[in-house]
């Protein structure tokens, strides 16, 4: 569901732990706020402050949503050295989740 | 450009130490132990009488099985680390044999290090062959299965 007041922001992604959905260098869509009325579900993509290094965004995937609504996210990538993610810095909370990444079916 | 266009810059990789992980390791290694088991197998003993070609007999044997029992152990120490350090839990979605995969691999070397067995020495070579195949396609990358020898 798109939510007209939520604001459609581009992201260039850095890297290939979301490999093959999303390659090094390419620009996907973001909605910002997404997840501010609605529950991150698993599957979706999303992007979110890096739990240890506030500075930096990270784009990964829901893997599990944890009863407590902290979220697991893991890379596509299935190189095990391939992705920094839950694995290596843990369950993220909704509040750091900014928005949900829109992929175009052909993308 | 209005600051609500602009793109973010969003991380997508890795920011811990990366391993190099490749099944080349162990598949030279189980050549080389197929590679001795052959020659151990065809080297001809001489006459026994003969002291100095005994002795270069016994001397090119035991060469020989020197290093097939150091590359059968090198060929298992290679295949451990892609079995612990390389595959993860995830990977058993995938592969639900992975554990029995590696493990008749590590018995292989076990066995190619005791014995003189050309059969045990291809079945090796089998195994190494089938992990190559599972490395390769667990990063997404079609990589031809090769042989030095």
């Amino acid at each position: 569901m798109l939510d007209s007041s939520n604001l459609i922001r581009p992201v260039i992604v850095n890297g290939n732990s979301m490999w093959p959905t999303i390659t090094d260098g390419q620009q996907v869509m973001c909605e910002i706020g997404y997840y501010e009325t609605l529950t991150p579900c698993i599957g979706d993509i999303v992007l979110c402050i890096h739990p240890l290094k506030p500075s930096v965004r990270v784009i990964k995937r829901i893997k599990e949503v944890n009863s407590d609504g902290r979220v697991f996210l893991e890379g596509d990538n299935p190189d095990p050295i391939g992705s920094t993610d839950s694995h290596a810095f843990g369950l993220v909370a909704k509040e750091q989740i900014m928005g949900r990444i829109l992929i175009s079916p052909n993308s | 450009m209005d600051e609500q266009f602009e793109p973010i810059e969003a991380e997508a990789h890795c920011d811990g130490p990366c391993g190099v992980y490749d099944p080349a390791s162990a598949r030279i290694a189980g050549e080389a132990v197929q590679s001795m088991t052959k020659k151990m197998l065809a080297l001809e003993c001489p006459d026994t009488n003969d002291s100095a070609s005994m002795a270069a007999y016994l001397n090119t044997m035991s060469r020989y099985a020197s290093i097939k029992e150091e590359e059968a152990q090198k060929c298992k120490d290679e295949l451990l680390v892609l079995w612990t350090d390389f595959f993860k839990p995830q990977h058993l979605e995938s592969i639900p044999n992975l554990h029995d995969i590696f493990w008749n691999a590590a018995k292989l070397c076990s066995a190619c290090k005791v014995e003189v067995s050309s059969v045990h020495a291809q079945e090796l070579m089998d195994a190494c062959e089938e992990i190559h195949n599972l490395f390769w396609s667990a990063k997404g990358l079609d990589v031809p299965w090769i042989r030095a020898s």
